[in-house]
């Protein structure tokens, strides 16, 4: 068990949980391994931390809960980079920026984070030609 | 910064294994293709500002208010009621 000190708090985590970001995250190159936590007080969001850089913990969301039919398409070397199969299932999380009220909150679904929970391995995926916005708003997203 | 001239077709090695060629030089524009370790990500400069600026913006977050996890929760809910 290892403990990671995050501006909300410490909060732990088993090393098997741990996944790698070849590269980082878009502007934070040196962040490369992050873990996700469940926590029933930000529910249904959860926290991305990175435990290289513990004071970068993100709020994320499941890009599905906003857009019902939320798709990514990969590029050969995304897949490659996540060493993806056909078989996979990957995870998909948009970094969100929630403040006080609903009509701020926004969630990144132009650049989604794509999770392959086999082989613990993720990328921050820039979807060059979406319809949405690096700040979608959160709780209008699916009402257009 | 460094600066070289290059013509159509001719490239630029940077480190083992990272090529850039010139395809195309038009009016107002070059067109480059660019090789690279798939470990490498390769973006236009203003997609990679956007994005680092996204995430830089998504640090100083604040806790969700009760009223965002409220719609969340209810939006879930209507979601798993659909299934």
């Amino acid at each position: 068990m290892a403990i990671a000190e995050t501006p909300h708090g410490p909060i732990e985590y088993q090393s098997s949980q741990v996944f790698c970001m070849d590269g980082g995250l878009v502007g934070f190159c040196d962040a490369t391994r992050f873990v996700l936590i469940e926590n029933s007080e930000v529910e249904p969001l959860r926290w991305l931390v990175s435990v290289d850089r513990p004071e970068l913990a993100f709020l994320v969301v499941d890009p599905r809960l906003l857009i019902p039919d939320f798709r990514v398409h990969l590029r050969d070397e995304e897949r490659m980079r996540l060493e993806l199969t056909d078989d996979d299932d990957v995870l998909l999380l948009a970094i969100t920026v929630v403040g006080e009220t609903s009509e701020e909150a926004t969630a990144n679904l132009k650049a989604p984070i794509v999770v392959n929970p086999r082989k613990m391995t993720a990328a921050q995926v820039v979807l060059i030609d979406s319809e949405y916005s690096v700040h979608q708003p959160l709780l209008a997203a699916s009402a257009g | 910064m460094l600066v070289l001239s290059r013509r159509r077709e001719e490239k630029i090695v940077i480190g083992d294994d990272i090529e850039v060629v010139v395809l195309q030089v038009g009016q107002d524009g070059v067109k480059l293709g660019v090789r690279a370790p798939s470990n490498v990500t390769v973006f236009r400069g203003e997609i990679y500002e956007q994005v680092a600026s996204a995430n830089r913006a998504a640090t100083a977050i604040r806790p969700p208010s009760s009223a965002v996890l409220d719609a969340l929760r209810d939006r879930k809910q209507q979601a798993s009621d659909a299934d």
